[in-house]
């Protein structure tokens, strides 16, 4: 990370901001899709996320990497705003992903999309480290920072999302082929 | 499949499957950010609060309660809580002796996503969450009086026998006396550590460390702190809460 771009921000340049959202705001947002399954919410995420970055960067330590810092303010947003909105369903996002819609045929799926989907099944707290370590490539250890986990809870977490997502996969296989 | 494949096919799942959301919102997102960053700066809106950290403690006193709304509205966790309340009633009558008195205490149940429950005394203590612990500590605090706490947590990858060793060394830093661990079957069948430094004065810092196999490899580590006084008091009620202690099987899930 640019110390020098983190010390702009830290001054409040908001062109050095733009500069430091555009080089992190495209993983945050796919992260902050992935985990609230809605693009509406993650817009919300990502906007909020980058307003504390803003006006809580002096609490960054230097010397300390940068993403693990920020990704713990994402995944905060995110509960925060899931503990909120679970009720609510946007049009946006039903427009988008198509979700509920019954006439469509998984057979037509992409695999990516059938593993997608997979993912987007299960539990969040199994969820969000599988997001972290294969969308962000995060380290076990980065990720229990960002969590505020025990790392060997975070190894037991990616263990029992991994069985899950192949006991998902084995069965949607299962099902094609009884087709 | 391999898991090199497996680990692959995630990777690329996620990718492709989160990629049609960012580029258009993107720039939208900075416009809709930076509008907002001006409106704080001129007045116009509220920073965003950031929790205190007695914010913080007060949160995670409820964090039980929340736990279980999370679990309750998740198709697996309705599961599990289903197969929980079937065996386990959430709240009950447990007898105990304390310091010579029998005593009946309305005992509530504490089920922990870490797979297990116990029942404890909901008239004396609470139940904290931080992180990974789950602490009961006394509802009420005085001035003067030591820290007073019962925490378990759990390591997955230590063996009772494993992590004794390690935490008697630790012990034998901070207590002058540190009994070596021993196998019990009361309250909780497991491996036992004493450890108390002094022995002499009232508020002598006591420790109890009781190790019990999590059966699948790893160990909950339930850790009982008092002082010399509070051993007949606490440390009873303690010691009684824990027989109450069970590990719960995942298969629900």
């Amino acid at each position: 990370m640019d110390d020098i771009l983190l010390q702009r921000v830290r001054n409040k340049d908001k062109e050095a901001f733009e500069v430091l959202y555009n080089r992190y705001a495209n993983y945050a947002m796919r992260v902050a899709v992935a985990v609230t399954k809605s693009s509406t919410l993650a817009s919300d995420v990502v906007q909020e996320t980058f307003i504390r970055v803003y006006y809580n960067i002096d609490r960054f330590k230097y010397g300390h990497s940068f993403e693990p810092w920020l990704y713990k303010i994402l995944i905060n947003e995110c509960k925060r705003i899931l503990k909120k909105g679970t009720k609510i369903t946007y049009i946006s996002d039903y427009i988008e992903t198509g979700s509920d819609i019954p006439q469509v045929d998984e057979h037509h799926f992409e695999e990516y999309e059938v593993l997608y989907r997979a993912i987007e099944d299960l539990d969040t707290k199994f969820r969000v480290p599988i997001i972290l370590k294969y969308l962000k490539c995060f380290k076990e250890s980065e990720i229990a920072e960002i969590m505020e986990l025990n790392i060997n809870t975070v190894k037991s977490r990616l263990f029992k999302g991994r069985q899950k997502l192949k006991k998902m996969l084995t069965h949607r296989e299962e099902k094609e082929e009884i087709k | 499949m391999t898991q090199k494949d497996f680990d692959e096919k995630v990777s690329e799942a996620l990718e492709k499957g989160t990629k049609r959301f960012t580029e258009e919102l993107q720039e939208e997102n900075f416009i809709i950010t930076m509008k907002k960053i001006n409106e704080i700066d001129k007045g116009d809106r509220k920073m965003p609060k950031r929790k205190s950290a007695l914010g913080k403690f007060i949160s995670v006193g409820s964090a039980a309660a929340v736990i279980l709304v999370c679990i309750s509205v998740t198709q697996p966790g309705q599961a599990a809580l289903a197969k929980i309340k079937k065996y386990f009633e959430p709240e009950k009558q447990v007898e105990i002796q304390v310091e010579g008195d029998n005593e009946i205490i309305d005992s509530k149940l504490q089920q922990s996503e870490m797979g297990y429950i116990i029942y404890y005394d909901q008239e004396r203590y609470k139940v904290v969450e931080e992180g990974d612990t789950d602490r009961i500590i006394m509802k009420e605090t005085y001035e003067g009086i030591p820290e007073v706490y019962m925490e378990i947590y759990q390591d997955i990858d230590h063996t009772p026998e494993e992590l004794a060793a390690t935490l008697e060394a630790e012990l034998k830093a901070d207590f002058s006396k540190v009994n070596p661990a021993e196998y019990v079957t009361e309250p909780v069948e497991g491996l036992y550590i004493h450890a108390i430094d002094g022995g002499t004065k009232w508020d002598d810092e006591v420790v109890n460390y009781y190790l019990v196999d999590n059966t699948q490899g790893g160990t909950f580590i339930i850790k009982q702190k008092y002082f010399l006084e509070a051993g007949e008091g606490h440390g009873a009620r303690f010691y009684n809460m824990l027989k109450e202690f069970e590990i719960v099987e995942e298969s629900a899930e």
